[in-house]
Protein backbone atom coordinates (compact mmCIF):
# COMPACT_ATOMS: atom_id res chain seq x y z
CA UNK A 1 0.00 0.00 0.00
CA UNK A 2 2.96 2.36 -0.63
CA UNK A 3 0.84 5.05 -2.85
CA UNK A 4 2.79 7.75 -4.49
CA UNK A 5 1.24 10.67 -6.38
CA UNK A 6 1.74 9.02 -9.96
CA UNK A 7 -0.53 6.01 -8.94
CA UNK A 8 -1.90 4.62 -12.30
CA UNK A 9 -5.72 4.21 -12.33
CA UNK A 10 -7.40 0.74 -12.97
CA UNK A 11 -5.44 -1.73 -14.49
CA UNK A 12 -6.46 -2.89 -18.10
CA UNK A 13 -9.46 -5.32 -17.69
CA UNK A 14 -7.27 -7.89 -19.90
CA UNK A 15 -4.34 -8.37 -17.25
CA UNK A 16 -7.41 -8.28 -14.65
CA UNK A 17 -9.06 -10.72 -16.24
CA UNK A 18 -5.63 -13.02 -16.55
CA UNK A 19 -5.04 -12.50 -12.78
CA UNK A 20 -8.52 -12.52 -11.14
CA UNK A 21 -9.11 -16.38 -10.51
CA UNK A 22 -5.45 -16.31 -8.96
CA UNK A 23 -6.75 -13.03 -6.72
CA UNK A 24 -9.62 -14.66 -5.53
CA UNK A 25 -8.17 -18.01 -4.75
CA UNK A 26 -5.66 -15.50 -2.92
CA UNK A 27 -8.11 -13.76 -0.63
CA UNK A 28 -10.31 -16.77 -0.26
CA UNK A 29 -6.85 -18.62 1.17
CA UNK A 30 -6.14 -16.35 3.62
CA UNK A 31 -9.67 -16.52 5.18
CA UNK A 32 -13.23 -18.40 4.88
CA UNK A 33 -15.51 -15.58 3.55
CA UNK A 34 -18.30 -14.37 1.12
CA UNK A 35 -18.78 -12.39 -2.19
CA UNK A 36 -18.98 -9.04 -0.92
CA UNK A 37 -16.32 -9.12 1.02
CA UNK A 38 -13.94 -10.38 -1.90
CA UNK A 39 -15.30 -7.80 -4.14
CA UNK A 40 -14.09 -5.40 -1.35
CA UNK A 41 -10.78 -6.51 -1.04
CA UNK A 42 -9.94 -6.50 -5.00
CA UNK A 43 -11.48 -2.81 -4.70
CA UNK A 44 -8.85 -1.70 -1.55
CA UNK A 45 -6.09 -3.79 -3.55
CA UNK A 46 -6.23 -1.60 -6.44
CA UNK A 47 -7.68 -4.44 -9.01
CA UNK A 48 -10.82 -2.11 -9.47
CA UNK A 49 -14.30 -2.46 -9.11
CA UNK A 50 -15.27 -6.63 -10.06
CA UNK A 51 -19.34 -6.82 -10.92
CA UNK A 52 -20.79 -9.88 -9.21
CA UNK A 53 -21.71 -10.79 -12.32
CA UNK A 54 -17.79 -11.74 -13.17
CA UNK A 55 -16.99 -12.66 -9.71
CA UNK A 56 -19.54 -15.28 -8.95
CA UNK A 57 -18.91 -17.30 -12.05
CA UNK A 58 -14.71 -17.61 -11.32
CA UNK A 59 -15.27 -18.55 -7.88
CA UNK A 60 -18.05 -21.33 -9.48
CA UNK A 61 -14.92 -22.45 -12.12
CA UNK A 62 -12.82 -22.38 -8.93
CA UNK A 63 -15.01 -25.07 -7.27
CA UNK A 64 -15.07 -26.92 -10.22
CA UNK A 65 -11.41 -26.92 -10.39
CA UNK A 66 -11.89 -28.34 -6.56
CA UNK A 67 -9.38 -25.23 -5.20
CA UNK A 68 -12.63 -23.76 -2.92
CA UNK A 69 -15.23 -25.54 -1.66
CA UNK A 70 -18.60 -23.25 -0.47
CA UNK A 71 -21.37 -22.93 2.22
CA UNK A 72 -24.34 -21.41 2.35
CA UNK A 73 -24.24 -19.54 6.59
CA UNK A 74 -27.78 -17.86 8.16
CA UNK A 75 -27.22 -14.17 7.79
CA UNK A 76 -27.40 -12.32 10.80
CA UNK A 77 -30.38 -10.13 9.59
CA UNK A 78 -31.08 -10.56 6.11
CA UNK A 79 -30.82 -13.71 3.74
CA UNK A 80 -27.99 -16.39 4.11
CA UNK A 81 -24.46 -15.72 2.93
CA UNK A 82 -22.56 -18.23 1.04
CA UNK A 83 -19.13 -18.73 2.30
CA UNK A 84 -15.87 -19.80 0.36
CA UNK A 85 -12.89 -21.61 1.84
CA UNK A 86 -9.68 -22.70 -0.12
CA UNK A 87 -8.83 -26.30 0.32
CA UNK A 88 -5.81 -28.18 0.33
CA UNK A 89 -5.37 -28.77 -3.84
CA UNK A 90 -6.47 -25.02 -4.16
CA UNK A 91 -3.79 -23.91 -1.63
CA UNK A 92 -1.32 -25.82 -3.43
CA UNK A 93 -2.28 -24.64 -6.90
CA UNK A 94 -2.19 -20.94 -5.57
CA UNK A 95 1.95 -21.64 -4.26
CA UNK A 96 2.64 -22.83 -7.78
CA UNK A 97 0.06 -20.21 -9.92
CA UNK A 98 1.90 -17.67 -7.52
CA UNK A 99 5.40 -18.80 -8.29
CA UNK A 100 4.92 -19.18 -11.74
CA UNK A 101 3.53 -15.88 -12.29
CA UNK A 102 6.31 -14.13 -10.57
CA UNK A 103 8.35 -15.61 -12.85
CA UNK A 104 6.39 -14.29 -15.29
CA UNK A 105 6.02 -10.85 -14.58
CA UNK A 106 9.89 -10.75 -13.35
CA UNK A 107 10.48 -11.84 -17.19
CA UNK A 108 7.69 -9.52 -19.09
CA UNK A 109 9.11 -6.67 -16.89
CA UNK A 110 13.06 -7.48 -18.45
CA UNK A 111 11.66 -6.32 -21.87
CA UNK A 112 9.69 -3.54 -20.80
CA UNK A 113 11.79 -0.24 -20.56
CA UNK A 114 11.63 0.49 -16.66
CA UNK A 115 14.34 2.99 -15.77
CA UNK A 116 15.68 3.62 -19.03
CA UNK A 117 13.17 5.88 -21.36
CA UNK A 118 11.39 8.35 -19.23
CA UNK A 119 10.00 11.26 -20.70
CA UNK B 1 -23.40 2.82 -3.19
CA UNK B 2 -25.77 4.65 -1.25
CA UNK B 3 -27.47 8.00 -2.11
CA UNK B 4 -29.05 9.52 -5.74
CA UNK B 5 -27.79 8.19 -9.13
CA UNK B 6 -24.42 9.88 -9.54
CA UNK B 7 -23.78 8.67 -13.03
CA UNK B 8 -27.14 9.35 -14.62
CA UNK B 9 -27.99 5.96 -14.84
CA UNK B 10 -31.55 5.48 -16.62
CA UNK B 11 -33.30 4.82 -13.26
CA UNK B 12 -36.20 3.73 -15.36
CA UNK B 13 -34.75 0.42 -15.43
CA UNK B 14 -34.48 -0.09 -12.14
CA UNK B 15 -35.77 -3.69 -11.46
CA UNK B 16 -37.25 -4.90 -8.55
CA UNK B 17 -35.15 -8.19 -7.05
CA UNK B 18 -37.98 -10.09 -7.08
CA UNK B 19 -38.96 -9.42 -10.85
CA UNK B 20 -35.11 -10.22 -11.64
CA UNK B 21 -35.39 -13.61 -9.46
CA UNK B 22 -38.41 -14.20 -11.69
CA UNK B 23 -36.63 -13.54 -15.26
CA UNK B 24 -33.37 -14.75 -14.25
CA UNK B 25 -35.21 -18.14 -13.12
CA UNK B 26 -37.31 -18.46 -16.65
CA UNK B 27 -33.90 -17.60 -18.43
CA UNK B 28 -31.64 -20.15 -16.97
CA UNK B 29 -34.42 -22.68 -17.24
CA UNK B 30 -34.44 -21.94 -20.98
CA UNK B 31 -30.92 -22.74 -20.82
CA UNK B 32 -31.70 -26.11 -19.31
CA UNK B 33 -29.80 -25.34 -16.31
CA UNK B 34 -30.46 -28.14 -13.79
CA UNK B 35 -32.94 -27.03 -10.39
CA UNK B 36 -30.98 -27.01 -7.92
CA UNK B 37 -27.71 -25.11 -9.63
CA UNK B 38 -30.46 -22.24 -10.60
CA UNK B 39 -31.58 -21.77 -7.31
CA UNK B 40 -27.26 -21.21 -6.37
CA UNK B 41 -27.23 -18.60 -8.77
CA UNK B 42 -30.60 -16.78 -7.71
CA UNK B 43 -29.16 -16.96 -4.02
CA UNK B 44 -26.16 -15.59 -5.23
CA UNK B 45 -27.60 -12.94 -6.58
CA UNK B 46 -30.07 -12.48 -4.12
CA UNK B 47 -27.43 -12.44 -1.52
CA UNK B 48 -24.94 -10.21 -3.54
CA UNK B 49 -27.37 -7.54 -3.96
CA UNK B 50 -28.63 -7.34 -0.40
CA UNK B 51 -25.01 -6.74 0.73
CA UNK B 52 -23.99 -4.05 -1.49
CA UNK B 53 -27.26 -2.44 -2.10
CA UNK B 54 -26.83 -2.42 -5.99
CA UNK B 55 -29.53 -3.33 -8.45
CA UNK B 56 -28.90 -6.69 -9.93
CA UNK B 57 -29.35 -5.02 -13.66
CA UNK B 58 -25.91 -3.15 -12.54
CA UNK B 59 -24.26 -5.94 -10.54
CA UNK B 60 -25.00 -8.96 -13.04
CA UNK B 61 -26.58 -7.42 -16.25
CA UNK B 62 -30.03 -8.16 -17.79
CA UNK B 63 -31.20 -11.75 -16.73
CA UNK B 64 -31.05 -13.01 -20.30
CA UNK B 65 -27.20 -12.60 -20.97
CA UNK B 66 -26.34 -13.45 -17.32
CA UNK B 67 -28.19 -16.43 -17.90
CA UNK B 68 -26.03 -17.14 -21.30
CA UNK B 69 -23.08 -15.95 -19.73
CA UNK B 70 -23.40 -18.88 -17.67
CA UNK B 71 -23.83 -21.45 -20.04
CA UNK B 72 -20.54 -22.92 -20.55
CA UNK B 73 -21.25 -24.41 -17.44
CA UNK B 74 -24.01 -26.31 -18.75
CA UNK B 75 -24.30 -28.45 -22.25
CA UNK B 76 -27.78 -27.99 -22.98
CA UNK B 77 -29.08 -31.55 -24.91
CA UNK B 78 -28.39 -32.10 -28.62
CA UNK B 79 -31.70 -30.88 -30.73
CA UNK B 80 -32.90 -34.40 -31.81
CA UNK B 81 -32.88 -36.08 -27.91
CA UNK B 82 -36.00 -33.04 -27.68
CA UNK B 83 -37.50 -34.17 -31.32
CA UNK B 84 -37.76 -37.78 -29.96
CA UNK B 85 -38.85 -36.96 -26.85
CA UNK B 86 -41.80 -35.38 -28.54
CA UNK B 87 -42.83 -37.70 -30.71
CA UNK B 88 -42.18 -40.65 -28.32
CA UNK B 89 -44.45 -38.63 -26.02
CA UNK B 90 -47.10 -37.67 -28.83
CA UNK B 91 -47.08 -41.49 -30.01
CA UNK B 92 -47.48 -42.52 -26.36
CA UNK B 93 -50.47 -40.28 -25.66
CA UNK B 94 -52.23 -41.69 -28.86
CA UNK B 95 -51.68 -45.50 -28.00
CA UNK B 96 -52.79 -44.26 -24.71
CA UNK B 97 -56.10 -42.57 -25.31
CA UNK B 98 -56.53 -45.30 -27.89
CA UNK B 99 -55.83 -48.13 -25.14
CA UNK B 100 -58.56 -46.27 -23.09
CA UNK B 101 -60.84 -46.18 -25.51
CA UNK B 102 -60.66 -49.51 -26.40
CA UNK B 103 -60.79 -50.70 -22.62
CA UNK B 104 -63.92 -48.22 -22.05
CA UNK B 105 -65.92 -49.61 -24.99
CA UNK B 106 -64.84 -53.03 -25.12
CA UNK B 107 -63.20 -53.08 -28.89
CA UNK B 108 -59.77 -53.72 -30.22
CA UNK B 109 -57.59 -52.00 -32.69
CA UNK B 110 -55.77 -54.43 -34.83
CA UNK B 111 -56.84 -57.22 -33.47
CA UNK B 112 -55.14 -56.41 -30.37
CA UNK B 113 -57.18 -55.47 -27.00
CA UNK B 114 -56.72 -52.39 -25.33
CA UNK B 115 -54.38 -53.54 -22.65
CA UNK B 116 -51.66 -54.16 -25.16
CA UNK B 117 -51.70 -50.93 -26.15
CA UNK B 118 -51.62 -48.72 -22.92
CA UNK B 119 -48.77 -51.26 -22.22
CA UNK B 120 -47.18 -50.06 -25.54
CA UNK B 121 -47.90 -46.53 -24.69
CA UNK B 122 -46.38 -46.55 -21.12
CA UNK B 123 -42.95 -48.35 -22.50
CA UNK B 124 -42.70 -45.57 -25.26
CA UNK B 125 -43.49 -42.66 -23.14
CA UNK B 126 -41.84 -43.19 -19.50
CA UNK B 127 -38.71 -42.75 -20.91
CA UNK B 128 -39.78 -39.23 -22.31
CA UNK B 129 -41.49 -38.88 -19.37
CA UNK B 130 -38.49 -39.44 -17.13
CA UNK B 131 -36.37 -37.08 -19.49
CA UNK B 132 -39.03 -34.24 -18.90
CA UNK B 133 -39.44 -34.66 -14.98
CA UNK B 134 -35.18 -34.72 -14.97
CA UNK B 135 -35.27 -30.86 -16.62
CA UNK B 136 -38.21 -30.09 -14.51
CA UNK B 137 -36.75 -30.51 -10.90
CA UNK B 138 -37.24 -28.22 -8.65
CA UNK B 139 -35.38 -24.71 -8.01
CA UNK B 140 -34.61 -25.04 -4.62
CA UNK B 141 -33.20 -22.55 -2.27
CA UNK B 142 -29.93 -23.48 -0.88
CA UNK B 143 -30.53 -21.48 1.90
CA UNK B 144 -33.83 -22.42 3.24
CA UNK B 145 -34.69 -25.77 0.74
CA UNK B 146 -37.60 -24.22 -0.38
CA UNK B 147 -39.07 -23.96 -3.44
CA UNK B 148 -38.24 -20.39 -5.41
CA UNK B 149 -40.57 -21.53 -7.99
CA UNK B 150 -43.11 -23.67 -6.66
CA UNK B 151 -45.48 -25.57 -8.49
CA UNK B 152 -48.82 -25.24 -7.60
CA UNK B 153 -51.31 -27.87 -7.17
CA UNK B 154 -53.58 -26.41 -9.05
CA UNK B 155 -51.34 -26.01 -11.96
CA UNK B 156 -50.81 -30.20 -11.31
CA UNK B 157 -54.38 -31.19 -10.96
CA UNK B 158 -55.05 -28.86 -14.52
CA UNK B 159 -51.74 -31.01 -16.00
CA UNK B 160 -52.90 -34.42 -15.56
CA UNK B 161 -57.06 -34.08 -14.96
CA UNK B 162 -57.44 -32.49 -18.78
CA UNK B 163 -56.96 -35.56 -20.86
CA UNK B 164 -58.05 -37.95 -18.49
CA UNK B 165 -61.71 -35.68 -18.35
CA UNK B 166 -61.35 -35.25 -22.15
CA UNK B 167 -61.36 -38.89 -22.69
CA UNK B 168 -64.10 -39.78 -20.04
CA UNK B 169 -66.60 -37.02 -22.01
CA UNK B 170 -65.21 -38.64 -25.61
CA UNK B 171 -66.15 -42.04 -24.19
CA UNK B 172 -70.07 -41.27 -22.61
CA UNK B 173 -70.19 -39.01 -26.20
CA UNK B 174 -69.58 -42.16 -27.93
CA UNK B 175 -71.90 -44.75 -25.68
CA UNK B 176 -74.85 -42.05 -25.79
CA UNK B 177 -74.71 -41.67 -29.69
CA UNK B 178 -74.27 -45.43 -30.16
Amino acid sequence: MDATETTPGPPPSEWLRAVLSLAVLAIVAEEETYGYVVTQRLLAAGLGPVKGGTLYPVLKRLEAAGHVTSSWREGVNGPGRKFYAATEPGRAHLAERTAAWTHFTEQAASLLPIGRSTT
Amino acid sequence: MTGPDAQGHDTTRHTSAADYTQRLILALRLHEVPGDRIGEIVAEVQSHVADTGEDPVDAFGSPRAYAASLVDEHRPSAWWTTALTVAASGLAGWLLAQGMFNVALGTRTWGQPGWVWIGLALVIGIPGGFAVWRRSTRVRDPRTGEDLAPFTAGGLLALIGTPVVLVLAAVVAIRISS
